[in-house]
């Protein structure tokens, strides 16, 4: 008797772990901004020279625009403001800064800091939804003297202060 | 928009989208939906002049995938050129291959988008999408419940119940389509009793990471007329790509990408009311959150009307205004496919041959949308008729 024989293809997965340093260039305006908020705790935004918006990260155009911002058009803004909308992340993922995952739950959010008009991204030190209101005041927390490097991370977050919401008459997040 | 040329779809493929498929490689993922387009056209490979190809780099790690993929696309010793525009690309390689054959460049382009999600980190590289001097260390890839943040802040548990409707009807619709990944049978409870990612955004909510691939054969009026499959007409397209990665709110309003695509779509082709003028949408919907808020942007209407054509079941395969009949994106998501994807689908929902999960109504105009990048909308209508 004839037995049809079953073949079986083995699949292989080849494992590969990629680990690229890499080294990236502010230019002038986002340089001045990080170096400010190293040397001086201070949080610049640019204002566009047409519309008057501030931009939060500054940069070289306003987006909107597409005229450049003169390099005199600094306006100090923060450390107070409020939140526009926020995340409460309960996932972990990968951190590609570092390939380390991140500790949950941690909170991202916008807010828009006094004297400006634009919205910065950053981290929220409370993670239980229920407690951050919506246009909630927070006030920024920097890294301490001697440890700040020039990067996003200068200010270690920015903090809710309980009760405090700002009164605006805007529509809420975007 | 103005064309020169009429551009027809001619042929849709796509392979069987998986949540693993160690079976293939890379470019034998990618000649399933190539194959299968094939087929479906009754074309062969030296009937295409040029060969697009699309996907997210990071995601596999695969530098100029095109080159090691020529053998799955059929792309040997003819022209072509690589899309990619992130979450968008899908939707980018459709505009790309109608302005092409509009243009009178070439007669027939293949656009081919794929995604082999489970050879790479989805999240981490949606990460690094992000700016490098600021946003990449506090993005969380495409995570986000701040949409659903603002819905419950308005509507309270009735928005919840809402997004968890909208999952349910597209694991319903995945279940009649044999192509899509996830076919799970859940309820509503289901999804709000699962894992919390981003409050309110919860495991059921948000899209798969998917293997598979979708490829397009698009041609001219004349060649149309000849070739052997039923065409559907590409009557327009728009971007709106921005660089305001940043706008999450605030005094200034800034008009969101979905709203401007589908206002200028309105407004190009004189659809005064979507919901009557047009049969079918297939949205691109990375969670069932965004497609509950997105549905507003497309239907020009507010929060508390959709939610009520939620609870009507409008958005079902069988009512009023359908919604992803294939499943959608929370149910099949091969990113650099996901967006092809929605135009394959529209597209087979105006040819009547979608199969189980056709809608059950004579489909003359269908809307497909694309979204990625830095809260970027592609936005196209197909149509029977020209």
């Amino acid at each position: 008797m004839n037995e049809e024989k079953q073949t079986t293809v083995e699949l292989i997965d080849i494992p590969e772990l990629v680990s690229i340093p890499h080294r990236f260039s502010t230019g002038p305006v986002m340089g001045r901004f990080l170096s400010t908020l190293r040397d001086e705790k201070k949080i610049l935004a640019n204002k566009c020279p047409k519309c008057g918006r501030t931009q939060l990260p500054p940069r070289i155009v306003c987006a909107e625009c597409n005229i450049e911002v003169p390099d005199g058009n600094w306006v100090e803004v923060g450390p107070g403001g409020y939140v526009t909308i926020f995340d409460v992340v309960f996932i972990p993922t990968l951190n590609p800064l570092t390939g380390k995952m991140r500790e949950v739950p941690y909170t991202t959010c916008s807010i828009i800091l006094d004297g400006g008009d634009a919205s910065l991204m950053h981290f929220l030190d409370e993670t239980d939804p229920e407690k951050i209101k919506m246009f909630n005041r927070v006030e920024a927390v920097f890294r301490p003297d001697g440890e700040r490097t020039g990067s996003v991370l200068d200010i270690l977050h920015f903090h809710v202060i309980p009760g405090e919401v700002q009164e605006v008459s805007h529509a809420m997040g975007f | 928009m103005n064309m020169n040329r009429k551009v027809a779809i001619t042929g849709i493929g796509q392979s069987k989208h998986r949540g693993h498929r160690q079976d293939v490689n890379e470019p034998e993922l990618v000649w399933e939906s190539v194959s299968d387009a094939l087929r479906d056209s009754c074309l062969d490979l030296k009937d295409i002049d040029c060969i697009l190809h699309g996907n997210m780099e990071l995601f596999e790690g695969v530098h100029q995938p095109d080159m090691w993929h020529t053998m799955g696309n059929g792309a040997r010793m003819k022209e072509g050129m690589r899309i990619t525009t992130g979450g968008t690309t899908g939707a980018t390689l459709n505009c790309a291959a109608a302005n092409l054959v509009a243009s009178g460049l070439y007669d027939t382009v293949m656009a081919v988008g794929f995604e082999k999600q489970e050879e790479g980190q989805t999240t981490t590289g949606i990460t690094a999408m992000a700016d490098p001097l600021w946003g990449r260390e506090i993005q969380t890839g495409a995570i986000t419940g701040a949409t659903g943040v603002l819905w419950v802040e308005e509507l309270g548990e009735r928005a919840e119940w809402a997004a968890a409707k909208m999952r349910v009807k597209a694991a319903k619709n995945a279940l009649r389509n044999y192509k899509a990944h996830l076919r799970i049978n859940i309820t509503e409870k289901d999804v709000m009793d699962s894992r919390l990612l981003a409050w309110p955004l919860r495991l059921l909510h948000m899209c798969p990471e998917s293997n598979g691939s979708c490829a397009i054969i698009y041609t001219n009026e004349e060649k149309a007329k000849k070739f052997p499959q039923k065409p559907v007409w590409i009557k327009d397209h728009v971007t709106c790509h921005k660089e305001e990665t940043f706008f999450r709110g605030g005094p200034r309003f800034q008009e969101l990408s979905q709203s401007y695509a589908a206002r200028t779509l309105y407004e190009r082709n004189g659809i005064k009311d979507p919901y009557k003028e047009i049969d079918v949408f297939e949205m691109y919907d990375p969670s069932s959150w965004w497609e509950l808020d997105w549905a507003c942007h497309f239907l020009r209407r507010p929060k508390a009307e959709v939610l009520e054509m939620v609870e009507r079941g409008d958005f079902e395969i069988e009512g009023a205004w359908p919604i992803n009949p294939s499943g959608g994106v929370v149910s099949t998501n091969p990113i650099g496919a996901t967006a092809l994807i929605r135009v394959a689908e529209a597209a087979l929902q105006v040819r009547g041959d979608a199969g189980e999960h056709q809608v059950p109504k004579n489909v003359r105009t269908a809307m497909a949308s694309g979204f990625g990048g830095t809260f970027w909308t592609v936005a196209a209508l197909l149509v029977k008729e020209l």
